[in-house]
C-alpha cells in the first residue's frame, strides 16, 4: 500500500473518531501513533509517542501557557474588567452606541491581559450587558458587541491561539504577539465603525448614555491605570527586549496577582477557581499539542501535504487565488469546527503550502487567528455566542446571531485589509527584531 | 438523599476526589513555584545581573509537574476539546455504546503512552539523560508524566464503568 493511501486511511479514521466525539487530542494521538506504527514499525512508533509527549510537557518555552492563562484568569476575578469598562464608559458612553463601543474598548483592554476569547466575553459580558440593558440598548447590538468584542482575546497579545500556532510551526511567540497588536487595534476600530453604522441606521438600537463630567473621566482613568501599567510592562517589555514572552507572562501574572491581593479581591474560593481554571486550560492546550506532535510527523511521512501543495499550486490561480481558497475553506470550516481543533487539524497541511507560496508565516499566523475569530461568532457553533447566551439567557439565539453580522463583516474587512497590506501585521515584529 | 449517598459511592466520584486533590495541591504549588521562579529570575538578572542558577531548569521541572497534575482534572472537568459535528445522530443506547468504544480506545492508548513513558524514565535514569544546567535526571519527571497520563486512563476507565451501568457522565468544572 502506498504512503499516500495510508495517509488517507489515517485521515478517514481521524474524522471518524472526531464524528464519534473522541477528543481532538486523543484522535490525533491514536491516528498518529497507529499510522507511524504501520509505516515505520513498533519501536519508532513507541519512541515517537513517548518522546514527543515528554518533549512537549518539558519544553521550557511552553511555560508561557500556564503563566499567561493564570494572568488572564487573575485579571478576570480582580475587578479590573469593571475598571476598564467604567473608564471606557465615562469617556465614550454619551455617544450614540457609546456603551457598545465601551464594551468593545473594554474587551480590547482585557484582551491585552488574557489570551482567551471566552474569558474576555464572559468577563466583559457580565459587566457590560446589564448596563446596556439599563439604557435600553437593543438585545442584538448588546449581545453582538460582547460576543464579537470577546474574540479580540485571541488576536491582541497574549493569545493562546498564537502560542499554539507558534509551537506547531516553530515560529517565534514574541514576533507573533507583536504581529497581533496593530491588526488588533485595526479590528477594534472596525468594530467601532460597525457600531457607528448600525446606530446611524437605527438610532434606537444604541441610545446615548449620560455625559460624565471631566473630573469623573479623570477619576475613571485611575482605576484603569493599573491595567495600563501591567499591559505596558508585559507587552512593552517583550517589544523592547526586556523580557522573553515567558518572562513577561510570569511578571504579568505576578503583577495582577499582587494587585488583586492589594485590592482584597482574592479570597480562598476565587483563588481555588483561578488555579483550577488555569490548570484545566493548560492541560487542554498541552494535550492538543501532544496529539498534534504525534500526528504531524505521521502526516509528513505520508507525503499528503506535499501532494496537496502540488495540487493547489498547479491550479494556476496565482498566490492570491490559492490564499483565497485557503481562507474561504477556513471560514467554512469555522462554522462547524471548534477553533483550536481547526487550527491543529489543518496546519500540518496548510502550513507547507504557505511556505511554498513564499508568504510570511508570522503574517499568516495573524490571518489564521482572525479567521478563527470569525468561527467563534459564526452560526451554528460559534462558541462566543453560546457564552453570551449563558450570560443573557432571556435573549434568543436568533437575536444574538442577528447582532453578530455587522461585526462578522468588520472581521472580513479586516482580513481583506491584512491580505492587501501585510505590512500592518509585520511592521512591529520587523522593527522589534530586525 | 438516598440517591446522593448512592452517588457518592460511585467509582467516578472517588476518582474525581483524587484528580481534583492532585490538581489543586500539586498543580497549585508548582504553578506558584513556576511564577515565582520566573519573576525572581527576571528580577535578579535585571537588578543584579545575576539570574538564578538553573532557573530555566527549575521552571521546566515545575511545568512538567503542573501539566502532569492537571491532565486528568482537565478530562474530568470537560476540558478536552470535542468536535460536536453531529451531536445526536443516533439513539441514546447506540451513542452510549459509541462512547464506551471511543473511551476504551483512549484508555488503551493512554496505557501504552504511560507504559512507554515509564520505560523512557528507566532509560533516562540509567543513561543519565538530564537537564541542561542543574543536571538533574529526567527519569523521575518521566515517571511523573507516566503517572499523570495513567491517571487520565483511570478517569476514562471510571467513565466507561459509569456508562456500562447505564449512568450519564457529568463533568465537574469549577
Amino acid at each position: 500500500m502506498s504512503l499516500t493511501a495510508i495517509g488517507f486511511i489515517g485521515l478517514f479514521f481521524l474524522f471518524l473518531f472526531l464524528i464519534l466525539r473522541m477528543p481532538v487530542a486523543m484522535a490525533m494521538l491514536v491516528v498518529g501513533f497507529v499510522g507511524t506504527w504501520v509505516v515505520n514499525g513498533t519501536v519508532p512508533a513507541l519512541t515517537s509517542l513517548s518522546g514527543e509527549a515528554f518533549e512537549i510537557i518539558s519544553y521550557s518555552e511552553l511555560t508561557v501557557v500556564p503563566l499567561f492563562v493564570l494572568m488572564g484568569n487573575l485579571a478576570g476575578v480582580s475587578g479590573m474588567s469593571k475598571d476598564l469598562y467604567n473608564a471606557a464608559y465615562k469617556w465614550i458612553g454619551h455617544f450614540r452606541g457609546g456603551l457598545a463601543s465601551a464594551t468593545i474598548a473594554g474587551c480590547a483592554g482585557f484582551a491585552a491581559m488574557s489570551g482567551s476569547s471566552i474569558a474576555a466575553a464572559v468577563t466583559m459580558g457580565r459587566v457590560a450587558l446589564p448596563e446596556m440593558k439599563r439604557f435600553n440598548y437593543s438585545d442584538s447590538l448588546a449581545t453582538g458587541a460582547v460576543a464579537a468584542g470577546g474574540t479580540l482575546g485571541i488576536l491582541i497579545p497574549p493569545s493562546t491561539g498564537m502560542i499554539i500556532y507558534a509551537i506547531l510551526t516553530e515560529q517565534s511567540i514574541g514576533r507573533l504577539f507583536m504581529a497581533g497588536i496593530l491588526p488588533g487595534i485595526l479590528l477594534t476600530s472596525l468594530f467601532l465603525v460597525a457600531i457607528y453604522i448600525v446606530t446611524s441606521l437605527s438610532p434606537e438600537k444604541g441610545p446615548a448614555g449620560p455625559r460624565a463630567s471631566f473630573r469623573e473621566k479623570i477619576d475613571s482613568l485611575r482605576g484603569a491605570g493599573s491595567i495600563i501599567g501591567v499591559v505596558l510592562v508585559t507587552i512593552g517589555g517583550i517589544y523592547l527586549g526586556w523580557f522573553t514572552p515567558v518572562e513577561a507572562a510570569g511578571v504579568g501574572a505576578f503583577m495582577i496577582g499582587a494587585i488583586s491581593l492589594f485590592r482584597r479581591q482574592l479570597d480562598w474560593i476565587k483563588t481555588k477557581f483561578v488555579v483550577l481554571q488555569t490548570l484545566r486550560t493548560t492541560a487542554t492546550v498541552f494535550m492538543i499539542l501532544i496529539g498534534a506532535h504525534v500526528f504531524i510527523p505521521f502526516m509528513a511521512l505520508t507525503e499528503i501535504p506535499e501532494d496537496l501543495v502540488s495540487f493547489l499550486v498547479g491550479l494556476q490561480v496565482g498566490n492570491l487565488g490559492v490564499l483565497i481558497i485557503v481562507l474561504l475553506t477556513y471560514i467554512v470550516l469555522g462554522t462547524f469546527l471548534e477553533g483550536l481543533a481547526m487550527l491543529v487539524l489543518t496546519l500540518p497541511i496548510v502550513y507547507p503550502l504557505i511556505l511554498e507560496l513564499g508568504l510570511s508565516p508570522i503574517w499568516f499566523g495573524v490571518v489564521v487567528v482572525i479567521v478563527l475569530e470569525m468561527g467563534l461568532i459564526s452560526p451554528p457553533v460559534g462558541v462566543n455566542v453560546f457564552v453570551v447566551k449563558g450570560i443573557a439567557p432571556d435573549v434568543p439565539m436568533s437575536t444574538i446571531f442577528r447582532g453578530i453580522w455587522p461585526f462578522w463583516f468588520a472581521m472580513a474587512a479586516c482580513l481583506a485589509i491584512l491580505v492587501t497590506f501585510p505590512e500592518i501585521a509585520l511592521f512591529l515584529p520587523n522593527t522589534m527584531f530586525d | 438523599m438516598a440517591d446522593q449517598t448512592e452517588n457518592k459511592n460511585h467509582m467516578i466520584d472517588r476518582v474525581d476526589c483524587v484528580v481534583r486533590f492532585i490538581a489543586l495541591w500539586a498543580g497549585a504549588i508548582f504553578l506558584l513555584a513556576l511564577t515565582l521562579v520566573t519573576v525572581l529570575d527576571v528580577t535578579l538578572r535585571t537588578v543584579f545581573n545575576s539570574p538564578i542558577h538553573g532557573g530555566r531548569d527549575l521552571a521546566q521541572f515545575s511545568l512538567i509537574i503542573v501539566v502532569c497534575a492537571s491532565i486528568a482534572y482537565s478530562a474530568r472537568s470537560g476540558g478536552q476539546v470535542v468536535v460536536e459535528l453531529f451531536e445526536n445522530f443516533a439513539s441514546k443506547n447506540f451513542m452510549r455504546l459509541v462512547d464506551i468504544g471511543v473511551k476504551f480506545i483512549g484508555f488503551v492508548m493512554l496505557l501504552v503512552l504511560s507504559g512507554h513513558l515509564l520505560i523512557s524514565g528507566n532509560d533516562a535514569s540509567e543513561f543519565g539523560e538530564a537537564s541542561g544546567t542543574l543536571e538533574v535526571s529526567y527519569g523521575p519527571f518521566m515517571y511523573a508524566a507516566a503517572f499523570g497520563i495513567f491517571l487520565y486512563a483511570i478517569v476514562l476507565l471510571a467513565e466507561i464503568f459509569q456508562l456500562i451501568r447505564g449512568r450519564s457522565i457529568a463533568y465537574n468544572g469549577d
